[in-house]
């Protein structure tokens, strides 16, 4: 939960540091190790969503 | 673990044309030398763009839409600040209302749902959505005028011809523009001097930095694609199809407009009306105040 609204926050919604800050009231600095390790883990996500694709199983979509 | 750890708060900082001064000059040197870096920033960009392409597209009953519309209007009249055309929707009044309804002590799901409110609310008002765009590329383009007076953004290319600037920008911009060619001019001498140009981030796109000057004055104009950046709010000034949006901040002045897919910013410490500053460029401009609405 806490990765999803900051990427939320970061990426679709394109806050800066400071914004995303003062709207989940910490620090700027936790909010910087926080996005580092949700981008970290929703780049292994991604990967491992794409190595599924390639070995070409057709998923219906959801 | 690598030896570069230190360096992925900066990454993601420039990622966002957040880092300035000697920081930036810092990284730079550091990405230029390291090629780990550079492969974790590509990476980042890849990322994001994937990110931000996969966007939902929300859809709501007319009815909540309106609610929701409603509930977040109504909470930003009464922030207790005398809104302006853009402070109105800055996140520092939202973050004050957030704190003065006193309900923390509720815990982070309340904080979660009221952002929640506050993101259906970006999507389902699209004029705050907007406003909140344009401000955001008002602000990168006051940023990167800044960082071209200091110096932290030298020109990449210099030349006073606009034909030549139009063609260095040819292969590097993911969108077509061409510089006017004709040389307008005020009472009598030409109103400014092109400069050169060089290449800038906005939100992991390149975009084109043109720079001018006058004989007093240093002046930047910033194009992108509309679709990564919009001209809104502000004072607005007509012009044919043309609507320029003018602010005026504590140190620059910032005229933004779009016109055929492009976005418009264009920097300035030059004081005078908003129409004036047009007038640089567009002397068909009708004074609005003698025009008819």
């Amino acid at each position: 939960m806490e990765f999803r609204e900051i990427i939320l926050l970061r990426e679709y919604e394109e806050l800066s540091y400071q914004e995303i800050a003062v709207v989940l009231g910490c620090a700027a600095g936790t909010v910087m190790s926080r996005l580092g390790r949700a981008r970290s883990k929703f780049g292994v996500l991604l990967s491992d969503t794409s190595q599924t694709r390639d070995r070409g199983e057709k998923e219906s979509c959801e | 673990m690598n030896r570069c750890d230190e360096h992925a708060a900066d990454i993601l900082l420039y990622l966002r044309d957040e880092l300035t001064g000697q920081k930036l000059d810092e990284f730079r040197d550091h990405l230029a030398s390291c090629p780990d870096c550079r492969a974790q920033l590509e990476e980042e960009l890849a990322l994001s763009s994937l990110l931000r392409k996969s966007r939902p597209l929300y859809s709501a009953p007319e009815t909540l839409r309106a609610r929701v519309a409603a509930t977040v209007v109504q909470e930003l009249s009464t922030s207790g600040d005398v809104p302006d055309p853009v402070g109105a929707i800055r996140l520092q009044g939202f973050a004050r209302w957030l704190s003065d309804t006193g309900k923390r002590a509720f815990g982070w799901k309340l904080v979660a749902a009221t952002i929640l409110l506050f993101v259906l609310g970006l999507v389902f008002v699209p004029d705050v959505a907007q406003r909140v765009r344009a401000a955001a590329y008002v602000e990168a383009a006051t940023q990167t005028h800044r960082s071209y007076l200091n110096g932290e953004l030298p020109l990449q290319w210099r030349s006073d011809s606009p034909e030549a600037v139009t063609a260095w920008f040819a292969d590097k911009t993911p969108f077509h523009f061409r510089l006017p060619t004709s040389q307008p001019a005020l009472h009598g001498a030409p109103a400014y001097r092109l400069t050169g140009a060089r290449m800038v981030s906005y939100k992991g796109s390149p975009i084109a930095l043109v720079a001018y000057e006058t004989p007093t004055e240093k002046i930047s104009l910033l194009v992108a694609s509309s679709k990564s950046a919009i001209a809104a709010g502000g004072d607005k000034v007509r012009s044919g199809n043309l609507t320029f949006h003018y602010r005026r901040g504590a140190s620059f002045e910032v005229i933004t407009w779009s016109n055929r897919g492009l976005t418009y910013a264009l920097v300035s410490s030059l004081s005078g009306s908003a129409q004036h500053s047009c007038l640089v460029c567009h002397q068909n401009i009708k004074d609005p105040a003698a025009g008819k609405p």
